[in-house]
């Protein structure tokens, strides 16, 4: 019985003027968003992970990527740090917990306490509708944080128990801190400047131990949570997602000449000192995605603009060392642990790989419908 | 485009030139300006191209760019009001129950003052052909929302546009749906 009005949204717009589709603008805007997200799409830092003694479990071949050293957690943390987090809808996996929640993951974060899952009632991050927040601990518990940040972009550190956020509007913003273990508040800095470039309600924050970096449009500036004070940062570029781990960022300038070539170089920066890492001069589209420890980074090519079939496979560099490892597969279906081992999702099985040494250990996994989250890998949009 | 990753700037602007024109009516339609409805059409392909990856049935891409021109119109009208553009709402709708015919207002002004996800829930469902499901996943609430919604509009659409354009029977029989 609604016919009549179908018709009359037909007949408004089939007498509708359309403009020409701007293919070109959009994908200029495509190629800049892009490039902003890839740039350090890792999660955050981990420093030194603070575990309390040592430890027996070496879960994965070579003994995990956590530093070389053997630490001693219970178990489930054990777990967690070793095999990470992922999620398919309403199904989370962590360590070797699995619970369900009401609603379909959006993210996952990494923290020291556990992870942090954003969900709503659709796995994107840029719907209208709610964005919750919660922390699933490494034996499953399920609790609440009591926070919607809609579309906000926030920053954790899987070194440490909180989740940072931007707050306000215009050009004052407050960097908000919550204590994951709590759901308590425990910070509040406020930081200037303009945010136009991203779209999303607040700028993108990132965190690396207590420096809050903020994805301004002329800056990023870093905010320590604790003081309050904000002092500018050389090393991290603006209008970008501000992601730290382990104190190093991922960098670069690559640019679409006018002949249709790629030209430029991405590395791997310290933050604090500048010191450059990984320099390498790109012919093809391509970026770094840091492990949430720093240590190592896996080179991702998308495009080659000479039509050339892309190569099978990609690379994990020891960021140190310069070292590589190989490994099959796309980039995308990978994701990190915690503790710097490669997490691969097959059909049917998950792998826990070991950066350095590429030896993997592989689990059956029984795939469910949901859309795939892995924890500490960037889903805004 | 068949594949994951990326399709070539020739595939995308491919996709582009296809789906602009039924993308840009939506947009119309929901916002009721042209430039307006360029600005999010351009916004919303620009990050589905961000997203093809993750965009596992390429026939979906259309779709999920609707989605993004919805959502898009939504924060836009959350950041302005819309309130502050539908000034007078109410004393049209009182007008318009007693207007001849002739003089009721025309679909598109109509639209304009429905709320935004009012609008929304009856552009998707009777304009783009969009099932209860679909416009519950686009708008990201349940589909007793959008059931809830598309009673309230159509109830409001009737008695501005009247009961020629909206039966009676519209809210009741419609909401059934696809879901």
């Amino acid at each position: 019985m609604t016919e009549r009005l179908t018709a009359l949204m037909h007949e408004e717009t089939d007498t509708l003027r359309i403009p020409p589709a701007p293919a070109g603008d959009i994908l200029t805007t495509g190629h800049r968003l892009v490039r902003r997200r890839r740039y350090g799409i890792a999660a955050a830092s981990i420093g030194a992970v603070a575990a309390t003694a040592l430890v027996a479990a070496a879960l994965v071949p070579g003994g995990g990527g956590g530093h070389g050293a053997e630490r001693m957690v219970d178990p489930a943390t054990a777990a967690y740090l070793a095999h990470g987090a992922w999620a398919e809808g309403s199904t989370l996996h962590v360590g070797s917990a699995t619970t369900t929640i009401d609603g379909m993951v959006k993210s996952l974060y990494y923290t020291s306490d556990g992870v942090v899952v954003r969900s709503g009632n659709v796995p994107w991050t840029d719907s209208s509708g709610p964005s919750e927040y919660g922390v699933i601990d490494p034996d499953g518990h399920v609790r609440s944080l009591d926070l919607d940040l809609g579309d906000r972009v926030p920053g954790t550190d899987p070194a440490e128990p909180y989740l940072a956020y931007a707050d306000g509007s215009g050009s004052t913003w407050h960097v908000h801190v919550v204590d994951v273990r709590t759901g308590e508040e425990v910070g509040d800095a406020v930081v200037a400047g303009a945010f136009t470039w991203g779209g999303w309600e607040a700028p993108p924050v990132g965190l690396s131990g207590d420096t809050v970096y903020v994805g301004l449009d002329d800056a990023t500036p870093a905010v320590d949570w604790r003081t309050g004070q904000v002092t500018p940062t050389t090393h991290l570029l603006p209008s970008r997602m501000p992601e730290v781990s382990g104190g190093r960022t991922v960098a670069g300038d690559l640019h679409w000449t006018d002949n249709g070539t790629i030209t430029g170089s991405i590395n791997v920066t310290d933050v604090a000192t500048g010191a450059v890492h990984l320099e390498r001069e790109m012919s093809v589209w391509g970026y770094y995605r840091l492990s949430p420890d720093g240590r190592y980074a896996m080179l991702a090519i998308e495009e080659d603009p000479s039509g050339a079939e892309l190569p099978s496979g990609f690379d994990v560099y020891d960021v140190a060392t310069g070292s590589s490892t190989h490994f099959d597969g796309n980039t995308w279906d990978y994701g990190w642990t915690p503790d710097g081992n490669l997490l691969r999702f097959g059909k049917s099985t998950l792998s826990v790989c070991n950066a350095s040494t590429g030896a993997c250990q592989d689990s059956p996994i029984t795939r469910g419908d949901g859309v795939l989250r892995i924890a500490g890998n960037s889903y805004e949009s | 485009m068949g594949t994951r990753g990326r399709p070539s700037d020739a595939e995308y602007a491919e996709f582009v030139h296809a789906s602009w024109p039924r993308l840009f009516r939506t947009a119309y339609l929901l916002v009721g300006d042209h430039g307006l409805a360029e600005d999010l059409v351009q916004t919303a392909l620009a990050r589905t191209y961000v997203a093809w990856p993750r965009i596992e049935d390429p026939n979906a891409a259309t779709a999920y760019a609707r989605t993004c021109v919805t959502n898009e119109a939504l924060t836009w009208f959350r950041k302005r009001g819309w309130r502050n553009e539908v000034v007078g709402a109410a004393t049209a709708e009182r007008a318009a129950e007693h207007q001849d015919p002739a003089m009721r207002p025309t679909v598109l002004a109509a639209l304009r003052q429905l709320a935004p996800r009012q609008r929304a829930v009856i552009v998707l469902r009777y304009y783009a052909d969009a099932s209860v499901a679909e416009t519950a996943q686009a708008l990201d609430c349940s589909t007793g929302t959008v059931k809830s919604q598309t009673s309230d509009a159509l109830a409001r659409l009737r008695v501005l546009l009247g009961d020629s354009v909206i039966p009676a029977t519209a809210d009741t029989s419609s909401l059934g749906g696809t879901a």
